[in-house]
This record gives C-alpha cells, structure tokens and sequence, in this order.
C-alpha cells in the first residue's frame, strides 16, 4: 500500500513538472539554454523515439517560426537563430513518434540577452484643440523620436523631437486647420541607431464651431411627451450643447401654425461668418426658415431666407436619430448674434399630422478666419 | 497553410556506420533533385545552411503559403 502512495505521488509529480506533457503516452521534458543575443538552443527529451518541432516566437508579436528536428530520437536539440535581442520568447515543443502518436510540451518562455530594440509600446493622441494635437508615445527603449504628418499619408510637415533619449514622449503638433483629417507616422531610433517605424495613424482636429455652449434665447423650449428625455438642463441650450442626441440633445418649438419660432445664438463678440449649420429631426423640420444676423439682437439682416431643409444632406445623430444638415454660407459677414427663424404660419414638415412643432438638435457657427476676430462687440 | 516566417531546419543522421560526405549541404525547390538543388558550404557562414557537429542545420527563412522545398546532404556507407 505504501509503495502504490509512492508511485503515485511520483506521477502527480511528473505529470505537474512545468514544461512537460503527457498525451498518447508520450513524455516530453523541455529546456532552453545557450541563450544569447541572438540565439537560443532548445532542447527535449522523450521517453520513446520521436520526430519534433519547436515553435517560437516573441511574446509581444506572434509569428510563424518554425525548427524541426528530423531525425528519430529520444533527445533532440535545436538552434534558434536570427532572434532579436534583449526579446521574451515562447516556444512549444510538438513531437511525434513512430506510430503517429503525437505530444506537447506546455508553452514556456526564455529571454535573449542584449538591449532589445525599440519598439512603440503605447502610441495615441492625447489631447486635440481646434489647431494642436499632443502625441503621446511610450517606447521600451529610450529612444529619439522623427514625427511625419500632414493631409495624407504623404506627411508634408516633419520634426525631429529635441532633447535626450527617453521613453515618454509628447509631441505638441501645432498651427493646424480646425475640423481637418490629419495623420502621422513616427520613427524611434535607440542610442545605437536601430529604428521603429509605426503603422500610420489618424486624428481630426476639434472643429471651430464658435457657437458652440454659447447662450440661446427663442422659443425652443418645448419637449416631445417622452419619459425616456432628459429634463436635466433646459432646452434651449441643448441647441448648442455639441449633442444631437434625441434623449439629450433636441429642443422642439412652440406651435408654428400660431406665432413665429426662433432661437438666438448670442457668440459673445462680433465675428466674421464663414457658415452655419443647422441640424434637424427628420421627422420635424422646418420647409421655410431664415438665417438672420445681428451685432445688437434688435436690428437684423436675413442671411438667407427660404430655406428649405428638405433640401440639406441626411445625417444621423450621436444616437442614430435621422437628421437634416444644411449649410448656410455666411460670406464673412459680421455678427454677434445668429437666429434661426421661422415665420408663423411657414411650411413645416412633420412626421404626424397633429404635430405643430419643428425640432433642433443642433446649430453650428463657423468663423470666416480667427485673425479678422473683433474683440468687444455689441456695436 | 499559413506563410512560415522562419523555418530551421536540423536533423542528426546516425552515424554509426556511415559518415558526413563533406560539401553535400544543398537546397531546392520542391521540384528539384539533388543535382539541381544550390550546394551550400558547410561552415556556420552566411549562407542558409551548415554541418555543425554532426547535425546538418538548414535554415529555410520565410516560407509562402502553399510552397516548399527540399533540403540535402549525403552520408557515406562504411
């Protein structure tokens, strides 16, 4: 009795021994050794004859490597070569013996000596304004970085970042176009000059929309019966929140069949205008509205008048919500105040007949060119 | 099959009643015969193959989707 615990406790202890398995009645013990910069010896031992292959690749980047012992035998050793320095491998070893029957090892892992050569660990954006980006790039190496960017892929601006070799890096990308597509490539190099270029990458600038969270007057103060929106702020604002959430981000109008609707948008200074957006529900938009423009919120000019909604681009809000997106150019005319208006009694379309109302999720305004900005304003 | 980025090759023939016949590393394609197979030099040198120590080592690279190869060497019978 006491032998049989013995032979037990020997084969619990074999079958948990890392690096070994045991299928098909194969036994397979594995070690790696001889490791050096670029090289490392693998080798295993079976307890019958077999073939076997070791396969190998870094941790951080799977790849296809293979070497395989040809020969039938009960212990076998391999050369790793061409591996990158200073690198964490896996490896497994598959053996099969003269019946066919097949084995592995568990996976296990060994390090080559040496530096290992830079590599991007993290590589984002960090922050965006309307004309600068902060790239942020973790490297494993202390590194210098080359920075390409530009429109496209064909990078028309470049830097070299200043300074010591590190491995935290930010890059502040500044002086570009508000509301633009740009993408960017970098090159680490390490001390000894070994280099790591990234994959190309993208951002867009934040967009210049100076209408942005400023105040909103009107009579968009309505909300469709929904328990599902929002109450927790007012709905007037929501016209310039940046949200076009239905839930969130809409304001509905009074009855446009009994008085005029409109919404003020105060920007705080007089501005050039370049253009304006105008984001409606699909399922309630004006057919006839005016884009009106004031330095005092008393004496207006039409920008444009006779809009028809109808006639803007589909878009989809930030919940999936069908919109209409027009654009009204501004032409570089001045104003601090921008109104949405629609006349009483005006086309209107409307998903349900007894709806009297029009519905905003949005009012963009863009500046014609942040130099020709007038501080001050009101007159 | 997926592409093999790198494939080594070893193998340790018995050489109990034979021996390594010296310069008869080659490699070819699938199709190839040991005349037409490229030799390669014994030494640890740059090329892809190498008699070390009584294993012949070929070191294939990278290996395409669906392709192949053949690898060589000679023993003499004694």
């Amino acid at each position: 009795m006491k032998r049989l615990k013995n032979r037990i406790w020997i084969l619990l202890i074999v079958c948990l021994m890392p690096g070994l398995s045991w299928a098909e009645g194969i036994k397979v013990a594995v070690v790696a050794n001889e490791i050096a910069k670029h090289y490392a010896q693998v080798q295993w031992e079976t307890n019958v004859e077999t073939t076997g292959q070791v396969l190998y690749h870094p941790v951080r980047e799977f790849q296809n490597n293979l070497a395989i012992s040809i020969g039938m035998s009960t212990t076998h050793t391999v050369g790793l070569r061409k591996l990158l320095s200073g690198t964490m491998y896996q490896y497994q070893v598959r053996v099969k013996d003269t019946q066919g029957h097949t084995a592995a090892s568990e996976w296990a892992a060994f390090t080559t000596t040496g530096i290992p050569l830079p590599l991007f660990e993290e590589l984002c954006v960090g922050s965006l304004t309307k004309t600068s980006a902060i790239i942020v790039a973790r490297t494993n190496v202390p590194t210098k970085l080359w920075v390409e960017y530009g429109t496209t892929t064909i990078y028309n601006n470049n830097l070299m970042v200043r300074g010591e070799l590190k491995s935290f890096h930010q890059i502040a990308l500044d002086g570009l176009k508000p509301d633009k597509s740009y993408h960017f490539q970098l090159t680490a190099y390490d001390n000894d000059g070994h280099e790591i270029i990234s994959s190309d990458h993208e951002f867009t600038t934040m967009e210049d929309n100076i209408g942005l969270y400023m105040p909103t007057t009107g009579t968009f103060r309505e909300c469709p019966d929904d328990k599902y929106i929002s109450r927790d702020k007012g709905f007037l604002e929501r016209i310039t929140d940046g949200d076009t959430s239905y839930f969130t981000g809409m304001a509905t109008s009074g009855d446009v069949t009994l008085q005029d609707q409109f919404v003020v948008i105060d920007l705080g200074i007089i501005q050039p205008i370049d253009r304006i957006k105008v984001y409606w529900r699909k399922l309630a938009y004006s057919k006839d509205y005016s884009i009106r423009l004031s330095n005092d919120n008393e004496n207006w000019t039409v920008l444009d008048s006779g809009i028809n909604a109808c006639n803007g681009a589909d878009e989809l809000s930030d919940t999936g919500d069908p919109m209409k997106m027009i654009i009204t150019q501004g032409g570089g005319a001045k104003a601090r105040f921008v109104q949405v208006f629609v006349p009483c009694g005006s086309d209107f379309f409307h998903k349900h007949e007894d709806w009297r109302f029009v519905q905003l999720m949005e009012v963009k305004v863009y500046p014609c060119n942040l130099q020709d900005v007038i501080e001050g304003g009101g007159d | 099959m997926a592409a093999i980025q790198s494939l080594i090759i070893t193998d340790k023939p018995d050489l109990t009643h034979a021996e390594y016949a010296t310069g008869s590393l080659r490699m070819g394609t699938a199709g190839s015969t040991y005349e037409t197979a490229v030799g390669k030099s014994d030494g640890q040198d740059s090329d892809e193959a190498a008699w070390d120590g009584g294993i012949a080592i070929f070191d294939a690279e990278t290996i395409p989707s669906k392709e192949g190869g053949r690898v060589y060497f000679r023993v003499r019978i004694r």
